[in-house]
Order: structure tokens, then C-alpha cells, then sequence
């Protein structure tokens, strides 16, 4: 029977993950590889993440690493069955998805999806390994349920207001490969039936120089796993508004579809739609303003949006006609960016 | 279809370490890898690419190693030219610490906190 591994995200860490597993050859324990992810390639992404190259800017990530990573896997006669799927891990699902696999690897580019799979591997009782970066730093760490330190013994809980990503704060690229290359190792470690993997903690600091594997114990206070462990459930509630620090009417982060008018499409490198993240109008804007440079103020000013830009809610109600760019978002929401049209001849 | 420096660099441009100065730093520089094996430098050279570091042929100094140790130390070899032509940091990374963690080698630890 194959050992069933569930990759959530299929960024920069996913990738360095899916590419060692690929080319880990015939010695590789059989595997199905599940990859979740339900973004797009970004031209912002290449810097970093090798499995994308310009021609898939636009295309389906999951689709797209899952088609390299059968290639690679092919390559080298590794055992490595691969399923991709476009979808983000929710609360709603999130247990059913780990529940399905016999190890989790998240490499999010947000803590409350780092934490809402921590809580769902620990409570479906499957190992978990764990890996982010931003900046010049990173860490990777695997945990066991039960007998290792989790996420939570760490770092306790989702703190207070937003946690700056790489789309906001920048980070070095090879310094993704390093933490990814990490991740697989220990992923490779547990697929191996290490027990022991799960007892330390590795840090990068690429600016300084350091890199240190630390023993970590596991903390009896931990809300997750301590004896007194007060989370029996994945709800919203808890991942959602203090992340993002907006309230999200379902799921941790919700990806809108936004149409783009051929005007704008030189700022998404020729994408005629690109997904923003976001709960209002105006934080999708935000957050494609982050993805693509300059786009928000083709369709804003101070006031709000252009007099002569139309924002569409599903193609229906002019976002003027609602709340503004406060105009609350739900999943499946898409907007059309709809500019005034000059000429005819 | 090509794509704008802009974009392509935008993470990096977004660090203070770097900006727009250090991404035409990156972009004028030169490299000649010496990587630990074949896959090692394949992987230095595809992160320095990216970043539009010119990297000369190389010949691989080592055999063949498991592919994430052999990714692990392509990323780093690329890092360390990134930090160093960017005058971020001289020093290489240390190789044995994070060899450790794949359970390939050996090399230092120290005590963490947090209460039993």
C-alpha cells in the first residue's frame, strides 16, 4: 500500500518537497502525492520557485506541479503517484483531507493555515511536518502527535493582527530552497519511520549566517496537545479574524477572481483574470496591488475608485451601488474590473 | 512571453537589504559555482538564474548524492553568492548544521526552552 502524503501549498516550499520526492528514485517507499493548492502562477513567484517556469504564469499551480513532478518522478523510476488538487485547506474539510493521508507537509505562506493544519494533523493523529520562511529567515520542523512538540508548543496561538508574507515582506529566493530542501529531508526521515525526527526545531537566519537544529520539548500547557488540551474541533472562528484581521464569513483565506480589461493586463504579465485574497473589495485590492505593482492605482485614487472604473460584484452590481470597497466578500465572489471606453472609430 | 525585471524581482525588492540596487547588483554579477555534486549545481544554478545571476559551466568536484542533501546544498551555494554580492553577509552558511537535520551528518546543537 502507498504511503499517502498531503502537500498543502505548492509554493516555494512545495516545490523543493514535490522535486526531492520526485527524484528520490526506485528507493523511495511507493507514495501518493497529493498537492492542494488552489492559486495560480505568479510571475512574482519565479524567483523562487523552480517548478514554474514564464510560460505557466497564470496557470493552475497544482495542475502544473503535478505534471513536472510525474515527469521528474518518471525520470528517475520513483514510485511516486501524483494527485493535484485546486482547492486551499479549510476548516471545513480540513480533517477530512488529513484523515486521508499518513503525513501532512505545510508550506503556507499564512499562519493560520500553518495553524488550522496543525490542529487537523494532531486531531486526526497524523505526523506533520511543518516549514516557513520569509525574509532571511526560515525553519522547518517535523512532529509526531503524541510524542513531539507541535506548532502550538512553539508558538502557542495565531497572534494578534496581520503577519506580514512574503508578498508583503520580501524574501530571499534560494533561501526557500534551503528551508524546502530541509522540509523534504525530514519528510523522507518520517516516511522512513524515524521516530526521532520529531524532537528538534531548525532555524535559518541567512543574514547572519546561522543555521541551528535545537531540541525542543513539548510544553504542558499546549492547548493542542497537552494534557489539558482544550481544542477538540476546526472551527472558522478561530483561524480567520485575527490573521487576516478582518472577519472571513467561511475559510481561512478566500481567493477572488478578478477580471482584468486588456488596458491593465501589461501589470498582470497578459492575465486576463488573477486571483486576489481578501474578505472586503479593498483588501483584494490591497492584496493584488502587493502581486501586481501599480495595479490599484490604475482602478483607485484617494477618494476610492476612479470615476471612469467600474467594479463589478459577479458581474452584476456595481460595487458604488453597495459598500464601496468596504463591500464584504464570500467564497466563490468574483469581481470585474471594468474601465470607461473612449473611440469608436 | 518575458517578463519585467519589476516583476520577476519583486520579492526581492521588496527586502531593505536589497531594493532596486541590489537587484541590479544580482543582475550584473558573474559566478563560477564549485558545487558538491552534479544536482547540487544544477540547483545553485537555476536560484541564481532566477536572479539573474550569470553562472559559468561547471564540473561537479563530487558523486552523486541523495537529492535533498544535493538540493539542500545547491540552495545554500546560491544563497551564500546572493548574500555575498549583495554585501549582505560574507560568511558561507554553515554546511554541517544543516546537513545534520537530513541525518546525513553531524554537526552542533544546542538547548532550546520551553517548559516540560
Amino acid at each position: 500500500m502507498s504511503a499517502r502524503v498531503l502537500l498543502v501549498g505548492a509554493g516555494g516550499l512545495g516545490c523543493p518537497v514535490a522535486e526531492i520526492l520526485a527524484r528520490s528514485g526506485p528507493t523511495l517507499p511507493a507514495t501518493r502525492l497529493t498537492i492542494l493548492d488552489d492559486d495560480l502562477v505568479d510571475g512574482t513567484n519565479l524567483h523562487r520557485q523552480l517548478l514554474y517556469d514564464v510560460a505557466d504564469v497564470g496557470a493552475p499551480k497544482a495542475d502544473t506541479m503535478a505534471a513536472k513532478v510525474r515527469w521528474l518522478a518518471a525520470t528517475h523510476r520513483t514510485p511516486l503517484a501524483v494527485v493535484p488538487v485546486a482547492a486551499r485547506l479549510v476548516p471545513e474539510d480540513a480533517l477530512a483531507r488529513v484523515r486521508e493521508s499518513d503525513l501532512v507537509v505545510e508550506g503556507t505562506d499564512n499562519l493560520a493555515s500553518k495553524f488550522l493544519a496543525a490542529d487537523a494533523a494532531h486531531l486526526a493523529q497524523r505526523p506533520i511536518v511543518h516549514a516557513g520562511v520569509v525574509r532571511w529567515t526560515g525553519w522547518a520542523k517535523a512532529v509526531h502527535p503524541g510524542t513531539s512538540a507541535c506548532l502550538r508548543c512553539l508558538f502557542e496561538d495565531l497572534p494578534e493582527g496581520r503577519v506580514e508574507t512574503c508578498a508583503e515582506a520580501g524574501v530571499v529566493g534560494p533561501l526557500v530552497g534551503v528551508v524546502g530542501a530541509l522540509a523534504a529531508g525530514l519528510v523522507l526521515r518520517v516516511l522512513r519511520g524515524e521516530a526521532s525526527v520529531g524532537a528538534t526545531w531548525t532555524r535559518v537566519d541567512a543574514k547572519l549566517g546561522i543555521a541551528r537544529t535545537v531540541p525542543v520539548r513539548r510544553r504542558s500547557g499546549c492547548s493542542l496537545c497537552g494534557p489539558a488540551a482544550a481544542l477538540a474541533e476546526l472551527s472558522a472562528e478561530r483561524y480567520a479574524p485575527r490573521c487576516l484581521g478582518v472577519p472571513l464569513s467561511s475559510g481561512v483565506v478566500m481567493s477572488i477572481k478578478v477580471r482584468i480589461p486588456t488596458p491593465l493586463r501589461t501589470l498582470t504579465q497578459g492575465q486576463d483574470e488573477v486571483l486576489g485574497e481578501g474578505a472586503t473589495v479593498r483588501a483584494v485590492l490591497d492584496d493584488l496591488e502587493r502581486r501586481h505593482p501599480g495595479l490599484k492605482d490604475r482602478i483607485c485614487d484617494e477618494k476610492g475608485v476612479r470615476r471612469f472604473v467600474n467594479v463589478f460584484l459577479n458581474e452584476e452590481e456595481d460595487i458604488r451601488f453597495l459598500d464601496g470597497l468596504d463591500t464584504a466578500l464570500k467564497a466563490g465572489d468574483a469581481l470585474q474590473i471594468v474601465p470607461a471606453i473612449a473611440g469608436g472609430r | 512571453m518575458s517578463l519585467p525585471r519589476s516583476v520577476r524581482a519583486a520579492r526581492h525588492r521588496l527586502l531593505p537589504e536589497l531594493g532596486d540596487a541590489g537587484v541590479e547588483r544580482l543582475a550584473s554579477a558573474h559566478v563560477r559555482l564549485a558545487p558538491s555534486s552534479p544536482l547540487a549545481g544544477e540547483i545553485a544554478r537555476r536560484f541564481l538564474e532566477r536572479a539573474e545571476v550569470s553562472v559559468d559551466e561547471h564540473g561537479s568536484a563530487g558523486p552523486d548524492e541523495p537529492p535533498e542533501l544535493a538540493y539542500l546544498r545547491g540552495a545554500v551555494l546560491a544563497l551564500d553568492h546572493v548574500a555575498r554580492i549583495t554585501g549582505v553577509r560574507a560568511e558561507p552558511l554553515p554546511r554541517a548544521d544543516l546537513d545534520r537535520v537530513l541525518g546525513l551528518a553531524e554537526g552542533t546543537t544546542e538547548r532550546h526552552g520551553g517548559s516540560p
